[in-house]
């Protein structure tokens, strides 16, 4: 195999499938990334045989062939080439590539290619596709409420359904829940729901673009999901489970609703949790002021007996009535207002043991609730 | 592609392959017993048998069967199927972490089988941690699971988890067979088949891994024969030197196979030598030597005789003693591997023996 390409289009294809690569894995054929040509240019693939990633990238053919090359090596030495021009070439007798540009050479061992377990099989007969920066605000969205490590896995994934004209995204780590719908126009009968690792999902986020205006095609089958981004395939195992029944913890009816300023509320809470021992320390939040369509003001506490206090007001209106006097950690509202995008803020009070409900107004069909501290603080 | 047969063991084959064949094989399964007694390969055979994707067309007088010509059976056995995963200790002992991972893997779907097999060899080595991280996986797997733990004995591992698991417990396999099966499959004149298979205590795995251990016979012969220059000359100092110079030679031999065992990059693990070259096993080895003396001494059968290659020598033994002394040597030898056990100092316990065995009669 020998081939040139452009460095910036191998640093881009061999970063956009490294998440894939298992460095521990037991198959050591796994810690690589497997290159071969093929009618679309270069076929890049890693597969820790949960995830698989395979991207295409352009390149001009000299003579055909298939390596697997070690993956930490590859994206370091192409990150550093001197040059914009590089050529690849794999010399079967001394199983070793070498990859040229301007004046560097580097020779790698390589593994062979036949032992690459092949990627899952998605029979193409149904992809739905969804728009870019639709799918990347669904996936922005419900991030910040996925577990990361929990005894049921199934928390550790965005639990996503599809509809005729609705797709929806929930997460929870049982202290918060996002929720988030879209709409789509998907050929479907009736709805089917997956729990999609929150670690592909991230992935593909990360590689869309706010602003792009591709098509993600997606496939399910019973225990795989695929999502296909330009030339980049993401093939993932779906977890096990049953998602729990998320829709009874919205609170219905809720008396109490304080608007203010996104930013402000979240450099408020970054001030005051100075002053807290750790991410998961609660805050407290109190509303002095009118009630009914008034303006008032909420402070915000944090008090560590063997560190200190701190104190913060910010100007807040409120719609409806209530005593509002809740704790809560931190962290869990900070996330979700780092990845809102509305200029105010709406937080939903119902009593200090019910979950406050965190909505914009711009983006209507997103939800996160977050359950409050209800130990003294 | 098929994986080499299994000696004996027939019992718990049949008891694994009736539960597959009931469609009653439970989620986890514990298969236990000595280290060479062939329960990985079974381990391995039970995940073949239960993925196999014509199971459902096996021979009726056939024992965990397998076809070995589908994509699961040929990924299995070359160990590359992405639904059969394997724990190994790392280091000394599995780790929490490789639970905790295992964990989150196993939620996951099975990508091409029906179930998603785990085989955790050496499963006494988890740690406690690591142990009750894997009960609630254990009790309940996600989807169609299949677990296999494999382990030296249930005794070492927490009650609760072997409680889980069903437990199938694997024997040593009767020397007639092995001595057959060491000389049709490894190829090995007669004599030596019968030799190893009474070394190898039945177990065809460390038979086979002391077939290929040239190092283990150097190690033996020398033991052997210190043991014997002592054991005749009544002679303290002579003791003490030789003593010395055993547990030297020990030392040696330890060395050179720990060289070995790194340069073939921890592919045989157990090296036979690398244990007996231990004052532990130099005392295993001369306790065999005195029980065959005792034995032959008082049946004259050779048949019963495990160090067979050494005839002749223990022919010359028997006639210089009586039962009574060898019993009271075996005893002495006994004792010493009592106190070895117990951290008794090296040097010490072993000069105790050999001035014991230089001046007792």
């Amino acid at each position: 195999m020998k081939v040139s390409c452009s460095k910036a289009a191998l640093v881009n294809g061999v970063q956009a499938v490294y998440k894939a690569v298992s460095p521990k894995a037991t198959i050591p054929v796994l810690s690589g990334i497997l290159m071969e040509t093929c009618a679309q240019g270069l076929r890049l693939v890693a597969y820790d045989l949960d995830l698989g990633i395979e991207t295409f990238i352009p390149v001009t053919i000299e003579r055909e062939g298939a390596m697997v090359m070690p993956a930490r090596y590859l994206s370091d030495i192409t990150r550093r080439l001197p040059h914009s021009e590089v050529v690849i070439e794999y010399r079967e007798e001394v199983r070793a590539a070498d990859i040229l540009s301007d004046r560097s050479n580097f020779t790698v061992k390589t593994m062979p290619a036949g032992e690459y377990p092949a990627l899952p099989e998605i029979p193409s007969v149904s992809t739905w596709s969804i728009p870019e920066p639709g799918l990347k605000t669904m996936i922005k969205r419900t991030a910040p409420a996925v577990a990361t490590e929990d005894n049921r896995a199934f928390y550790t994934g965005i639990y996503t359904i599809f509809e005729r004209d609705m797709l929806t995204m929930v997460s929870t780590d049982t202290f918060r829940l996002a929720h988030r719908t879209m709409s789509v126009s998907l050929p479907l009968e009736n709805q089917v729901g997956v729990i999609i690792p929150g670690k592909t999902l991230f992935e593909v986020e990360r590689n869309l673009s706010p602003e792009g205006d591709r098509e993600v095609s997606m496939a399910l089958t019973d225990r795989h999901a695929m999502f296909r981004v330009g030339s980049t395939t993401y093939i993932t195992r779906l977890l096990e489970g049953q998602f729990p029944n998320y829709k009874q913890v919205f609170p219905q009816n809720i008396p109490a609703r304080l608007i203010c300023d996104r930013l402000q509320l979240l450099n408020s809470i970054d001030r005051v949790s100075l002053m807290c021992k750790d991410e998961l320390s609660a805050i407290r939040m109190v509303y002095t002021g009118d009630e009914g369509m008034a303006s008032g003001f909420l402070t915000i506490t944090a008090n560590t007996p063997e560190i200190g206090d701190a104190r913060d007001d910010i100007p807040v209106s409120m719609q409806g009535h209530a005593e509002v006097t809740v704790a809560m950690r931190a962290r869990y509202l900070r996330d979700v207002l780092r990845v809102m995008d509305g200029e105010e803020v709406c937080l939903g009070y119902t009593s200090f043991k019910h979950p406050i409900e965190v909505t914009d107004e711009k983006d209507p069909a997103y939800t996160y609730l977050l359950m409050p501290v209800t130990a003294p603080v | 592609m098929r994986l080499p047969d299994i000696l004996g063991q027939d019992e718990a084959m049949r008891v694994l392959d009736a539960e597959i064949r009931s469609g009653t094989m439970s989620h986890a399964y514990m298969l236990w017993g000595p280290r060479g007694s062939g329960r990985t390969l079974i381990a391995r055979r039970l995940a073949l048998a239960a993925n196999c994707s014509f199971r459902g067309e096996a021979p009726p007088e056939s024992v965990l069967w397998y076809c070995g010509e589908c994509p699961n059976c040929a990924k299995i056995i070359s160990g590359v199927h992405p639904d059969f995963s394997i724990i190994v200790p790392s280091g000394n002992s599995i780790k929490i972490a490789q639970i905790r991972e295992m964990q989150l893997r196993i939620s996951l779907k099975a990508n091409e089988s029906e179930l998603k097999t785990w085989l955790i060899d050496d499963a006494e080595r988890m740690t406690e941690e690591a142990q009750n991280c894997l009960l609630k996986v254990l009790e309940e797997p996600p989807g169609r699971s299949l677990i296999i733990l494999v382990a030296q004995d249930r005794e070492m591992l927490l009650p609760t988890i072997s409680s889980r698991c069903h437990s199938v417990r694997l024997g040593t396999v009767d020397m007639r067979t092995m001595a057959e099966w060491a000389s049709r499959e490894l190829r090995l004149p007669q004599q030596r088949a019968q030799v190893l298979a009474v070394l190898s205590g039945g177990l065809p795995g460390r038979l086979a891994s002391l077939a290929s251990d040239s190092d283990y016979f150097a190690v033996r012969d020398s033991i052997i024969a210190r043991v014997r220059s002592v054991m005749w000359c009544g002679d303290g100092a002579r003791a003490l030197d030789a003593s010395e110079d055993l547990l030297d030679e020990l030392k040696k031999a330890r060395a050179r196979a720990q060289t070995q065992s790194q340069e073939a990059e921890g592919e045989a693990t157990t090296s036979e030598a690398l244990e007996i070259a231990t004052p532990a096993g130099a005392c295993d080895c001369a306790a065999g030597w005195f029980r065959d003396l005792f034995v032959l001494s008082l049946t004259g059968d050779g048949e019963l005789v495990i160090n067979r290659d050494y005839m002749e020598a223990l022919e010359e033994d028997v006639a210089r003693g009586s039962p009574e002394l060898f019993a009271r040597w075996t005893v002495r030898v006994m004792q010493t591997a009592r106190a070895l056990q117990a951290n008794a100092n090296v040097r010490l316990a072993m000069d105790d023996f050999m001035l014991g065995l230089a001046l007792t009669r």
